[in-house]
C-alpha cells in the first residue's frame, strides 16, 4: 500500500512539472495541444494525489506501524474516525492533504474552463501546477509521509489526546480548503498579468473561488475557536496564539478583497490594490501553512533544524518577488477609470474598510513576527501578550462595525446632506438608545459600550435597507410583507446575501464584546455537598464518579446548578487520566448554547481542576461568560448569509419589471 | 484627476504609516522578555522587575498548597535553581521536570511570585508535530 502511495506522489510530480511546462510552453508557442496537455496533466495529478491519499489513509486503518507517520500519530486503540483525522494530525500527511486539496481545485478550475477563457488558461494551469510542485517536492525531499521505520514498531504514539475532539478532527481541513482556496484568486491573477488581461475577467470569473476560500477560512477560525473554548480549558477561545494568527492573517486580507473588488466591478477603481490583496492574501496563507507546519513557533531553533523551513521561506521569497515584479511590469495597463471625489461616498468607505482591515492585519503580521525575529537576529527570546493586541484589535475592529454601517449606505461618489440624513438619521438614533438603555443596565465598561452602540447602528441601517426594499416590491408587485422580502433577497442575492453575513459579523462582535469585556471566573476548594457561586448561579457539588474505559480512567464531578434558586441545569466536568500519557487532560462542562434549553445569556463554564486525595476536597473554577453563544450562533448567520450570496441567479425577470428593486437606494452590486 | 489620485495615494500612505508607527512604537513597551535562570541569577536588575523566567520544574520540588489552590516549586537550568510560589491552578501540562516558564517578580524573601505560567510537556510529543498542534504556549496550556 504504502508503495502505491509513494509511486503516486512520484508520478504526481512529475505530472505536475511537466504541466507548468507544458503551459508556458503552449502559451508561448500558441499552441493549444500543449496547453491541453498542461490541464490534462492537472486532472492526472489529481487523481494521483487521491490514490496516494487514499492508500494513507489505507495505513492507517490497517495500523501499519512500519510506517513512521502512521506509528507517531496513531496506535491500534485509536477509534477508527480518528485513525482517519490523524491523516493531518502531523505534517507529512497535513502538507499531502493540502496539495491533494490543490489539485482537486486545479481539475475543477481546468474542467469548468474547458471553453472559457482560454487565454487565460495556461497561466492558470500553470500557477496552480507550479505550486503544487512545490509542496509535492517537499513530499518527495524533505517530509515523505511514506518513509518507512527501519524496524516496523509494535505500537504507534497515538494522536495527541487534545486532537481526539469532534471539532479538531474537522477544523485543520476546513481551514486547508480555505487557505488552498486562495490559490484560485490567485492563479487567475497572475494569469491576467502573465497575459496582460487586466480587466475584470479575472475577478468576476473567480468571484465563488473568492468567497468559498474566505468562507472556509472563516469557518476554520471559527472552529478553532469553538474547539479551544470546549477542548482547552482556560474559559476563552483566543489567545492571539501564533497558529490562531496565521489563520486570521489571510481572513483579513481576503475580506478586504472581496470588498474591494466591488470598486473595481462597479467603478474600474483599485486595480492595482486589488492584484496586491490577492498576492498578499496568498501569500500569508502559504506563510500560515509554513507557520504551522515548521515549528518555527515553538523556537526558531526547531526552526533551522527543522527540514521544512528553509524550503518554504525560499518558496515564498520567491512567489512574493515574481508576483510583484510581474504587477509592477504590468503598472502602466492598471490605469484606474475614476478617482473618489468626495471623502463622504461609498467609494471612500470601502477604501476605508480595506485600510482597516490591512491595518489590523499588519498588526496581528507584527506581533506574530516579531518574537521570531527577535529570536532569529538578536538571540532573546520575548513575548507579546494578549493585552497588546487587544490594546490595538479593538479600536481598529470598532471603527470596522462603523464603516459596515456606513459603506452599504452611503451614496456614490458624493453623498448630499439630504442623503446622509435619509439614510442615517435612523439609525444613529437607534444606536444611541441602545447606548442609553445599556447605560441604564449598568454597562459601564466604556468599550463595550462603544461596541454595542456601532452593533445596533448597523443592525439598524439593514434593517432599514431590508424595510425599504420590502416595501418598494410590495407596493410595485402587490405582495406581502414575507414573499415581498423574499422576492427582494432573491433578486440581489449577492447583496443581501452579504447583508446577512454583516449581521452574522454584528453577533459575532456582540459575543465577543460581552464575553471579553464582563467575564468573571472562580475558583474554589470544596468538598461534597458543599457549594459556591458565580454572577446568578449557585453550584452545589452534589456528588463524584469515577469510571474506565480501554484508554483512559475518568473522574467526573457532578454539579447542579441553580439560577437565582432555581434548578436549571446538572453539569459534569470531568478529568481524563489517559494510559499511554502521563498528562491528565481537562473536559469541562457547560451550561449554554448547546444545553436544553439553549442558553443564550451567559455561558456557566466549570473545570474540576483537580482533587487532594488525602483531605477529600476537590478544586473547581468556573467562568462566567456573559454573550459568548453569539459567536457561534453569529458563525452559524454568515454561513447561511455566504449561501445565498453565492447562489446561482436562476430567475431571469424582465428588465421591465427589475426596475423597482434597482431603484431602492444605494445598490451595492 | 491625476493631481487627485496622488493626494489620495499619499494620504493613504499617511494614515497607514501612521497607524503603523504607533503599534510599532507601543509594541517597545509592552514586550516582555525570557530570560534563563541564570541570566536571571546574575542580572539584579532583572530581579527587581516584571519578567519571565524559562527552565524545568525541578525534581521532587512541586508542593501543593493546603487548601488544593496553588504551587511551590523551583525552577532550575540543571545547575541553579530558584523558588516559585504560584497561587492559581496549574495547568494539565506542569509536571516535574517539565518545562515551565513563569512570569513575575523577586518577593523580600527571595521567592520568584509568579501570575502567570506556562508549562509545556517535551517528552511526548515531537518538537514539529506539537507545533503543529498548536504551540503549548498560549492556549492550551496556559493557566489564566
Amino acid at each position: 500500500m504504502a508503495d502505491l502511495g509513494y509511486t503516486c506522489l512520484l508520478m504526481a510530480l512529475l505530472c505536475a512539472v511537466w504541466g507548468v511546462l507544458s503551459s508556458w510552453l503552449g502559451h508561448q508557442m500558441r499552441h493549444s495541444e500543449l496547453v491541453r496537455s498542461g490541464e490534462n496533466a492537472a486532472l492526472a495529478v489529481a487523481a494521483l494525489l487521491g490514490l496516494s491519499s487514499l492508500s494513507l489513509i489505507a495505513a492507517f486503518l490497517a495500523d501499519d506501524f512500519s510506517l513512521l507517520y502512521v506509528a507517531q500519530n496513531s496506535n491500534a486503540t485509536q477509534p477508527a474516525v480518528y485513525k482517519v483525522a490523524a491523516l493531518w494530525g502531523g505534517q507529512a500527511g497535513s502538507l499531502l492533504l493540502w496539495v491533494f486539496i490543490l489539485s482537486v481545485y486545479a481539475a475543477i478550475v481546468v474542467t469548468q474552463n474547458r471553453r472559457r477563457h482560454r487565454d487565460l488558461m495556461p497561466g492558470v494551469t500553470g500557477t496552480l501546477l507550479a505550486v503544487s510542485s512545490f509542496f509535492l517536492f517537499m513530499l518527495q525531499f524533505v517530509s515523505n509521509p511514506f518513509e518507512p521505520l527501519p524496524r516496523a514498531a509494535a505500537e504507534g504514539t497515538g494522536l495527541n489526546p487534545l486532537l481526539q475532539n469532534p471539532f479538531m478532527a474537522i477544523h485543520p481541513p476546513s481551514l486547508y480548503l480555505g487557505y488552498v482556496g486562495v490559490s484560485v484568486p490567485f492563479a487567475f491573477a497572475m494569469a491576467a498579468l502573465l497575459a496582460g488581461r487586466l480587466d475584470n475577467e479575472w475577478i468576476t470569473t473567480t468571484r465563488r473561488w473568492s468567497l468559498f476560500a474566505w468562507f472556509f477560512l472563516g469557518i476554520g477560525i471559527l472552529l478553532g475557536g469553538y474547539w479551544a473554548y470546549v477542548e482547552l480549558g482556560w474559559g476563552g477561545y483566543w489567545a492571539w496564539d501564533p497558529v490562531e494568527n496565521a489563520s486570521l492573517m489571510p481572513w483579513l486580507t481576503m475580506t478586504a478583497f472581496v470588498h474591494s473588488v466591488m470598486i473595481q466591478e462597479k467603478k474600474g477603481m483599485l486595480k492595482v490594490w486589488n492584484l496586491l490583496l490577492i498576492i498578499m492574501t496568498f501569500c500569508l496563507s502559504i506563510f500560515g501553512t509554513f507557520i504551522t507546519r515548521s515549528g518555527v513557533i515553538s523556537s526558531v531553533h526547531s526552526f533551522t533544524k527543522s527540514s521544512l523551513g528553509p524550503w518554504f521561506a525560499a518558496f515564498w521569497v520567491i512567489v512574493v518577488l515574481a508576483s510583484v515584479l510581474l504587477l509592477v511590469v504590468r503598472l502602466p495597463k492598471l490605469r484606474t477609470e475614476n478617482t473618489i471625489e468626495s471623502l463622504l461616498s461609498r467609494e471612500s468607505a470601502f477604501l476605508f474598510n480595506n485600510i482597516l482591515f490591512i491595518a489590523i492585519a499588519f498588526t496581528v503580521f507584527w506581533g506574530t513576527v516579531y518574537p521570531i525575529l527577535s529570536e532569529a537576529i538578536q538571540g532573546v527570546k520575548v513575548s507579546v501578550g494578549p493585552p497588546w493586541f487587544n490594546q490595538w484589535i479593538v479600536p481598529l475592529g470598532l471603527s470596522l462595525i462603523f464603516v459596515t454601517g456606513v459603506g452599504p449606505l452611503i451614496a456614490w461618489r458624493r453623498a448630499s446632506g439630504q442623503n446622509l440624513m435619509r439614510n442615517f438619521r435612523g439609525p444613529i438614533v437607534f444606536g444611541l438608545l441602545t447606548g442609553l438603555v445599556c447605560f441604564a443596565l449598568g454597562v459601564r465598561h466604556l468599550r463595550a459600550l462603544t461596541s454595542f452602540v456601532l452593533c445596533a447602528f448597523v443592525l439598524a441601517t439593514i434593517a432599514q435597507e431590508l424595510w425599504r426594499g420590502t416595501r418598494a416590491r410590495m407596493k410595485s408587485a402587490a405582495l406581502g410583507f414575507l414573499e415581498g422580502l423574499t422576492s427582494l433577497i432573491l433578486r440581489n442575492k449577492r447583496r443581501y446575501g452579504g447583508y446577512l453575513v454583516h449581521v452574522g459579523m454584528v453577533m459575532i462582535f456582540v459575543g465577543i464584546t460581552g464575553s471579553s469585556a464582563f467575564q468573571q471566573e472562580v475558583t474554589t476548594h470544596i468538598k461534597k455537598g458543599e457549594s459556591f457561586s458565580i454572577g446568578p448561579y449557585d453550584l452545589l457539588f452534589a456528588d463524584t464518579a469515577s469510571s474506565h474505559d480501554a484508554h483512559k480512567d475518568v473522574l467526573s464531578a457532578t454539579l447542579e446548578v441553580s439560577r437565582n434558586g432555581r434548578h436549571v441545569d446538572t453539569l459534569r466536568p470531568e478529568k481524563f487520566y489517559y494510559r499511554d500519557s502521563d498528562q491528565p487532560t481537562t473536559e469541562v462542562d457547560i451550561h449554554g448554547l448547546f444545553s436544553w434549553p439553549p442558553n443564550l445569556g451567559d455561558d456557566l463554564y466549570t473545570i474540576l481542576v483537580d482533587n487532594d486525595p488525602h483531605g477529600g476536597g476537590y478544586t473547581f473554577k468556573a467562568y462566567l461568560n456573559p454573550l459568548i453563544a453569539w459567536i457561534w450562533l453569529g458563525g452559524f448567520v454568515v454561513i447561511i448569509g455566504t449561501h445565498v450570496a453565492v447562489l446561482p441567479e436562476w430567475s431571469r425577470v424582465p428588465l421591465s419589471r427589475q426596475r423597482p428593486a434597482m431603484e431602492a437606494p444605494g445598490v451595492v452590486s | 484627476m491625476r493631481r487627485q489620485r496622488q493626494k489620495l495615494i499619499l494620504g493613504g500612505v499617511i494614515i497607514l504609516s501612521g497607524i503603523g508607527a504607533l503599534i510599532v512604537y507601543s509594541f517597545n513597551q509592552s514586550l516582555v522578555y525570557d530570560h534563563s535562570v541564570a541570566e536571571f541569577l546574575a542580572d539584579p536588575g532583572l530581579q527587581r522587575s516584571n519578567c519571565r523566567i524559562y527552565g524545568k520544574v525541578a525534581a521532587a520540588s512541586v508542593v501543593r498548597e493546603t487548601g488544593g489552590i496553588g504551587v511551590r516549586f523551583a525552577v532550575t537550568d540543571g545547575s541553579r535553581s530558584v523558588p516559585v510560589v504560584y497561587a492559581r491552578e496549574v495547568p494539565d501540562t506542569f509536571k516535574e521536570e517539565g518545562d515551565v516558564v513563569v512570569e513575575g517578580m523577586l518577593n523580600a524573601e527571595g521567592v520568584f511570585v509568579a501570575h502567570h505560567l506556562l508549562a509545556k510537556c517535551p517528552s511526548k510529543y515531537e518538537k514539529e508535530a506539537e507545533a503543529a498542534v498548536r504551540p503549548y504556549g498560549s492556549t492550551g496550556a496556559s493557566a489564566r
